[in-house]
This record gives structure tokens, sequence and C-alpha cells, in this order.
């Protein structure tokens, strides 16, 4: 017996040791699997100007990424860019499958030449306005600050102005378009810059450093909380006419690949009012509903860009003269 | 190589010890695996989160060239003593490298993969982290997908010092290994101390084996462990009870055997082995069934013993019927495996009729066993009526049959060549041996020494044929004197000096020796004239152990002396 029991016993102290003796490589000493595979979901990548810091729009819009990853079985990140020109240049080098743009950096990409095939709307936001009443389109305004000697807008000649972006709709296009059309010529009776976000313009008209400024409709809630201490503190010159609500616009690649999603996207994100749960992710966006978006709700955008001479815009992103136009 | 029991029982410890040392090592680095899986995987995820939060604004905007802030990565790794980071690296969602750092003089190792698409592929599955390994076994590489809000904002690479693990995991083996050499040594010891304890009981019933095997029956285990070894020991000595029992019933047959040639009468001796199988084997039915001649039986002498009493002995006239039929078995069947074992008559249940009183149909087994030396001159014949023969009861029974042969042999030779055949009388030179043999039986049985002696006023002492008729006389007075049913009862007579006899007497008590002595001299004064004035007188002294034959013959003298001056025909004893 001692004769069967040794080799036995032998073997088995040496199998205890080879467990001890494992060498040192990490996944063998952790059992870790190299990269989980097995549940892999397919990344969107979403474009987007930041109207606020980067982390603080993704802390807004956490609740709607959250409702859409589960949904739509994706994982999703986002591709910033400090401006409309460069959500239009991310979208040249189709750096994006999603992106939020504004109406106006719509109609450029829209027209842009290199393009072959356009990036098409998908939604755009239904929001209450000022009266509370709900609305597929807003405005922008000119405003300066309370005491200033100007009261309309040819008051402005001569004068400091704030634009936030030279792709911006209601910060720009639709201001310029009013400035025009009183009479001014914007290269010589107006000096103004681009501050780049809606808060600095209303930040810096202000403070005093601008005469005057021009944002979209609600930008002084931010500051001021209430419509009645803005337009005591910075009243408004102008409003602007009816500018349609910004749409998310889909990658031509991205829907010729998967149709399915893109479809699914624009299911989800108009029936988000129909829960409790989708009418929370709207409030968070500041919105009543999302509404399915048409190229032609944005002719109104077109009108006006066409009044406005190409020197004002960015010569590569202007439509003028473009058959698509 | 032997092993002794207590080598192989330190052994054994040994192998235990060690199997329960690389056991509790083995737990040991397993649990300090796990727990510094734990950590590391808790701090790199930790510290990725706190690094990539910092550039939550490079990571998702695509100006990787502007990004690099290797100088505020520092603070987080950098030669600071606390973090156990080697260098950290970050990745934007499509796999871009944004930025890298390691500490001074130390390299970011290109491997494992970190392309852009295994990055991606990254990003894609439910990894919390993935751990790698690479060629410098000291760093253990994490690649950890960081989040915020739900969003995916980039990859983090970060390689720790593994150095903490690998001590921690030494550190454990090594108190593993001392903790159990100093059980191994405490065991050693215990087991040292103990082992007599246990192992003693076995050396005694070894001792005790031993002694029973050299020789001495009377040796007897008395170990009383109370375990499984007690009860070998008692098996042990129901064994040599058995085996002693089988020794003794042997040395009987052995003093038999001795005797035999010079001191039985023959027939006696071919009752004897029948009632002593039947004694000591339980055998119900036993006979021996002899020839006179050296050829194939013709003549029989049966020794029928039933249930312990002798039933008949058959003189001369033939075999019975059964025999004839035995020795057409024997012609046929003889077993080959047992040599002596000529039939094993189940077959042959008509063996049983040579039994008075077995009804055939009661016997249920039979065994005839070939008694020969040179040449066939018979058989023994047993049979039962209750069950079988045990196997043992043919093993033991072969073993004796070449003693028994011996014994008849050596009677039926003895008888013809040592007996004077004229008187039927052994020489003196026999009965002086047979007397000192028979000194071993003094006080289990009856044995006495007769001397008788006869004087006449008319008879020519020289006359031989006188003596002769005398002798004759004596010899058949003793042998019908006999009981033919008891065994125990001979007579040995032998010459001695002119007129005299001795005669070896066993089985009578004192009283019946004198009768059967008086008896005999009347007898013989009775036959005739011929014996006219002739008296017969018979000294008696006890066969001791003790006393030598001379002593013996002398006592015998004194006593006849005595007898003869009390005038004729008396029997005096000298103890």
């Amino acid at each position: 017996m001692f004769q069967r029991i040794t080799p036995l016993s032998l073997l088995l102290v040496m199998l205890v040791s080879l467990g001890c003796s494992q060498d040192n490589n990490y996944n063998e000493t952790f059992q870790i699997p190299e990269n989980k595979q097995n549940n892999a979901r397919f990344t969107i990548k979403f474009g987007r100007v930041p109207s606020v810091t980067v982390t603080e729009l993704l802390r807004q819009n956490a609740p709607l990424i959250k409702h859409l990853k589960q949904e739509m079985n994706v994982n999703i990140t986002y591709r910033f860019a400090d401006d409309y020109r460069g959500i239009i240049e991310g979208m040249d080098r189709g750096d994006y499958d999603f992106a939020w743009l504004g109406p106006y950096s719509y109609v450029l990409s829209n027209c842009f030449s290199d393009t072959s095939a356009a990036y098409r709307p998908l939604v755009r936001p239904v929001r209450h306005d000022s009266q509370g009443k709900t609305s597929d389109q807003y405005r922008g305004i000119i405003f300066t600050r309370a005491g200033s000697s100007i009261n309309t807008v040819s008051d402005l000649r001569g004068k400091s102005l704030a634009f936030v972006d030279r792709q911006s709709t209601s910060g720009f296009l639709f201001p310029m378009a009013l400035i025009i059309k009183s009479g001014l010529n914007p290269s010589s009776d107006i000096n103004y810059e681009f501050l780049h976000r809606h808060d600095q313009v209303v930040n810096e008209v202000k403070r005093g450093n601008y005469a005057a400024g021009a944002v979209y409709e609600n930008a002084r809630l931010e500051e001021y909380r209430s419509i009645q201490k803005a337009n005591r503190q910075l009243p408004v010159l102008a409003r602007t006419s009816p500018i349609p609500t910004s749409p998310i616009v889909v990658s031509p690649e991205f829907s010729e690949r998967h149709p399915d999603l893109v479809e699914k996207f624009t299911t989800i994100m108009t029936t988000l009012q129909q829960t409790a749960k989708g009418r929370d992710i709207l409030s968070g966006l500041d919105s009543a509903r999302y509404k399915k978006a048409l190229d032609s709700d944005y002719d109104a955008v077109k009108r006006v860009l066409k009044t406005v001479p190409p020197e004002f815009t960015a010569s590569k992103y202007s439509c003028q003269g473009n058959p698509q136009g | 190589m032997r092993h002794t029991l207590r080598t192989k029982f330190f052994a054994l410890l040994i192998l235990l010890v060690l199997l329960a040392v690389s056991t509790s090592t083995w737990l040991h680095v397993t649990s300090v695996r796990d727990a510094m899986k734990k950590e590391f995987e808790a701090r790199a995820v930790s510290l990725a989160r706190f690094i990539a939060l910092q550039y939550v604004n490079p990571l998702l905007k695509n100006q990787p060239q502007e990004i690099t802030k290797a100088e505020t990565i520092k603070l987080w790794i950098g030669e600071a003593q606390h973090s156990d980071a080697e260098y950290v690296e970050l990745y934007n969602t499509d796999g871009q490298r944004l930025t890298s750092y390691s500490k001074p003089e130390k390299r970011i190792p290109d491997q494992p993969d970190v392309s852009p698409s295994f990055i991606m592929n990254l990003l894609q599955g439910d990894n919390q982290l993935i751990a790698r390994s690479h060629s410098r076994k000291q760093i253990f590489d994490y690649l950890v997908p960081v989040e915020l809000n739900h969003t995916q904002i980039g990859v983090v690479r970060i390689g720790l010092d593994a150095s903490g693990y690998y001590n921690e995991r030494a550190s454990a083996i090594t108190t593993n290994i001392q903790f159990g050499s100093v059980l191994l040594l405490l065991i050693s010891f215990i087991a040292y101390v103990a082992t007599p304890y246990i192992i003693q009981p076995i050396k005694d019933l070894a001792q005790t084996a031993r002694r029973f095997g050299t020789g001495d029956y009377q040796a007897r285990s008395s170990v009383t462990s109370g375990d499984e070894l007690t009860e070998l020991s008692l098996q042990f000595n129901r064994m040599a009870d058995q085996i002693k029992k089988l020794i003794d019933n042997l040395k009987e047959a052995g003093h038999y055997h001795k005797i035999f040639p010079y001191v039985i009468m023959p027939q006696q001796l071919f009752v004897r082995i029948p009632k002593h199988l039947q004694k000591n084997l339980g055998i119900p039915y036993a006979a021996i069934l002899l020839s006179r001649g050296n050829d194939e039986p013709q003549e029989y002498h049966n020794y029928i013993v039933e249930n312990g009493k002798l039933t008949a002995i058959e003189t001369p006239g033939g075999p019975p019927k059964v025999l004839s039929e035995l020795a057409e078995l024997t012609q046929t069947d003889t077993d080959e495996d047992t040599g002596k074992l000529v039939k094993r008559s189940r077959l042959s249940k008509k063996l049983a009729s040579i039994f008075s009183d077995a009804d055939q149909n009661d016997i249920t087994d039979a065994l005839v066993f070939r008694l020969e030396n040179y040449s066939k001159f018979g058989y023994l014949v047993l049979a039962r009526d209750d069950r079988d023969f045990p196997d043992t009861d043919v093993r033991l029974i072969n073993g004796m049959l070449g003693q028994i042969v011996t014994a008849i042999s050596n009677a039926q030779n003895f008888q013809e060549v040592l007996v004077d055949e004229r008187s039927g009388l052994y020489p003196r030179k026999v009965l002086k041996l047979a007397l000192k043999e028979s000194g071993e039986f003094a006080g289990e049985d009856n044995l006495w020494l007769a001397r008788l002696g006869l004087d006449s006023p008319v008879v020519d002492p020289t006359r031989g044929d006188i003596h002769l008729k005398v002798a004759k006389f004596i010899n058949r007075h003793g042998h019908e004197a006999a009981p033919v049913s008891d065994t125990d009862h001979f007579f040995v007579a032998s010459h001695d000096k002119s007129w005299q006899f001795l005669v070896i007497l066993s089985g009578w008590d004192k009283t019946d020796v004198k009768t059967m002595l008086q008896n005999m001299l009347a007898d013989l004064k009775a036959q005739g004239e011929e014996y006219s004035g002739t008296t017969m007188s018979a000294g008696v002294t006890p066969i001791r152990s003790d006393s030598s034959a001379d002593v013996m013959f002398k006592l015998s003298q004194t006593a006849l002396d005595e007898a003869k001056n009390r005038g004729g025909n008396a029997v005096c004893f000298s103890e």
C-alpha cells in the first residue's frame, strides 16, 4: 500500500506546488478575459457645439443619452467643436453620425459644395416660448444695456456689437439681416465681434464692453431668470423674424448603413413626451417635444441668408450662387 | 528497500504535512491574489477616472496636438511617492493617443496592443477595464474606459507597479513554508514519541507469533489495546488454540508411532487409529481394512469403529462384499490431485454398508484413502451422516496418512519379524524398550509390569518344549483376557530368564490385574498332569515414568520372590 500512497501523495504535492508557482502573467494570474466582447455595442458619435461648458452639457444631456443607450443598445460619445464652423468641418471629415446644428449651420452644411449627399434633418424641438405657448420657432433679439442712448436699430451706427458666431442663426444671421434691413452697412457703420457663446454676449453687453448684442430670445434668462428683469436691464431693440428650431441631423453614410437605427432614433425622439421619463428628459432639454424636421422647414433661413451679402458670411460656407441654395 | 512500520508511519505523516502546507500555501496565495486583484483594479479605475475627468475637453474635441499636458499628468503619477503609477496614456474614443507620460527613466512599453482598433474594440465591450502584463513583469498594464454622464469620453492606460503584489505573494509563501517547517518538526516529534504506543501492540503480537512459530505453543497474545489489534490478537489466540490442539493430537499420534512397533499389538493400533480420527475430527464412521498379504488384498482384518465404539474386528476370512466394489473403484477413480484420496464417494454410498449402524442412505459423504507403502495393504474408510467433509479435514487426513501408513506398516512388520513365531512373545530387548516408552503414559493408564515365574519339581527346566507351551498359553490367555471392545487394554509378553516371563499390562486396575493373573495361574495349573506340581507366581510393579527399566525389573523380581515365599499361585505387588 505504501508503494501506492507515495507516488500519489507526491503527485498531489506537486500539483499544489504548481498552483503556487504560476508565472507572472497578469491574465493568468488574475484570470481576466482579455476583452469581453460578448455584449459589444455599436458606438454612435454625436457632434455638437456646446452652448455651455462640455461637462455641464454632458450633465444636462445625461438623461437623454442614458435613455438613447438603453433603447437603441448603443454606446454614445460626443465630439465637440468650439463653433459651428468646427462642426461643419467635422462633418466634412465624417467625424459625426448625428449632429446638433443651428438652423443656419444646417443650411450652410446642406449647401456645402464638397458634400455629395447632404446631412438630413431628423427632428427638431418644439419649445415653450416666452408667452408659455409651445412653438417650433424662436427668434433672435438685438439688445442693449439699460440706460444707453440706443433705442432703435438705426441708433447702432458707429457702435460696437457683439455677435455669437458667424454661423449662428439667432446670434448673427437674422440680427445681421435686421441691421442691413434698417439701412446700416455692417462693414462701415458698425463694429462687431464674435464671442462664440450666447452667455458671453449677454455678459459683455451687460458689462458695457459692447453697446449691443445679438443672441437668441431667451439667452438673457440665463443671467436674470426673469423676462421682466431682463427687459429692464437689457432692453430689446429688435426681434428677428421666426427661426425654425435647430435640427438634429444624420450623416448620409450613417443613414445608409444603419437606417434602422436612424428610424429608431427618430421614433424615440418624437415620442419622448408620451412617457413621464421622456417628459423629464424633455424638460431637461428645455423642450416640450420633438417633431420631425424637414428640409423645407429651413426655407425661411435660406431666404434671410440671401439678404445678407456674402462678405458677411464665411465665403466657403456661403450658399450664395450655389444651385442647391 | 525494507520499510519498517515506523518509517512508513513517518513518511505518511510527512506527506500529510507537506500536503497540508502546500494546500495552505495555495489557499493563502489565492486569497492574496484575489485581494490584490481587487485592490489593483480599484486603484487603476479610480486613478483613470480622476485623470480622464481633468481632460474632458481635449478628449471630446478633435485637437490632439493641443491637449498634451504632460506636466499636469505628472502631478498625478509623477515623482510623488504615494503614487505607484509608472505611466499614463490618454486615448480618445477614436483610439487616438492624445498624451502619454511616464516616470523619469521609465519607458512606456509599446506592447501590449494599444492600436486605435484595439482601443475602439475595447470601448464597444462591457469591460470595466482590461488588464494585461507585458515583458516588464513587474508592471500591470490597465486600460480603463471612462464614461462621464453615460457618455464615453475615452480610455486611460495606466501602468501600475506590480512589485507590491509579488512581494505579498512571496511573503505568503515564505510564511507558509516557515509555518510548515515548524509544523513538520512538531509533528515529527509527536510521532516519534507516540509511535511506540501504537506500534508496541503489533510488536507484542509479532513476538508472540514468533514464539509460537519457534515451538512455544503455549504462547498467547495479551494485547488489549481496545481496537482492531485486540480483535486480531483474539483471532490469533483462537488460531493458536486450534493449532495447539492439532499439534497435541499429532503428538499423541506420534506417541503411538513410537510405541506401536514395540508395544501395542497391531490390532489395538488398528482400532486406535479410527478411534482417534473420530475423536479429534468428529468423524462418526471410520474403518481400517487391512490385508495380510502384499498383493491386492484378499484377506482382510476390518477394524470398524462407529461413534467411538469398536463394533467389529473381522478376522481373516476374505473381504466384505463391498471391498470388491472398492477394488473396482480404486482402479478407475484415482484422485490425481490428492494422490492418496482414492475416492470421495458420494457415488459409492454403498461403502457405508461396512458400517453396521449406518443405513447407507444416511451417509452423506465418504472418503476412502488407500494405505500403501511399497504395496497396497489396505484402506482407510471415513464416512459422515451429517454433512460433507470439509476440505480442511481432507487435507488434514492426507497429511496424517503418511504417519498412519508408517505406523501400521511397522506394526505389521514388527509383528512378523520380532515376535517369536512359535510363542507369539516379543524378545526381552523389545519389551525393555517398550517399557521405557510406555513409561510416558504412566499415570494416564493403568500400566503394570508383571513377572511370571514357574516352579516345577517334576519338569526339567531345560525342557524347552514345556517352556514354549507355557509361553503360548500366557500370550493367548492375556489377549483373550483383554476386552475386545476396549483398545486401552493391551498385553505384551516377553521371555526373560529361564522359566520366567515379563508382561506389560495396560488397562486393568490393580484388583483386575490380580484377578486376571490368578485366573491365568489357575488355568495353567488346570492344564493337566504335564504341569502337575508346577506352581506359577506373579510379582507386579507399576510402571512409572521416573523409574528405569532395570529398577522396575528388580522390583518385579522382589515381588515375585515374595509371591513364591507365600506359596504357589500367589500374586504380589511391589510398589
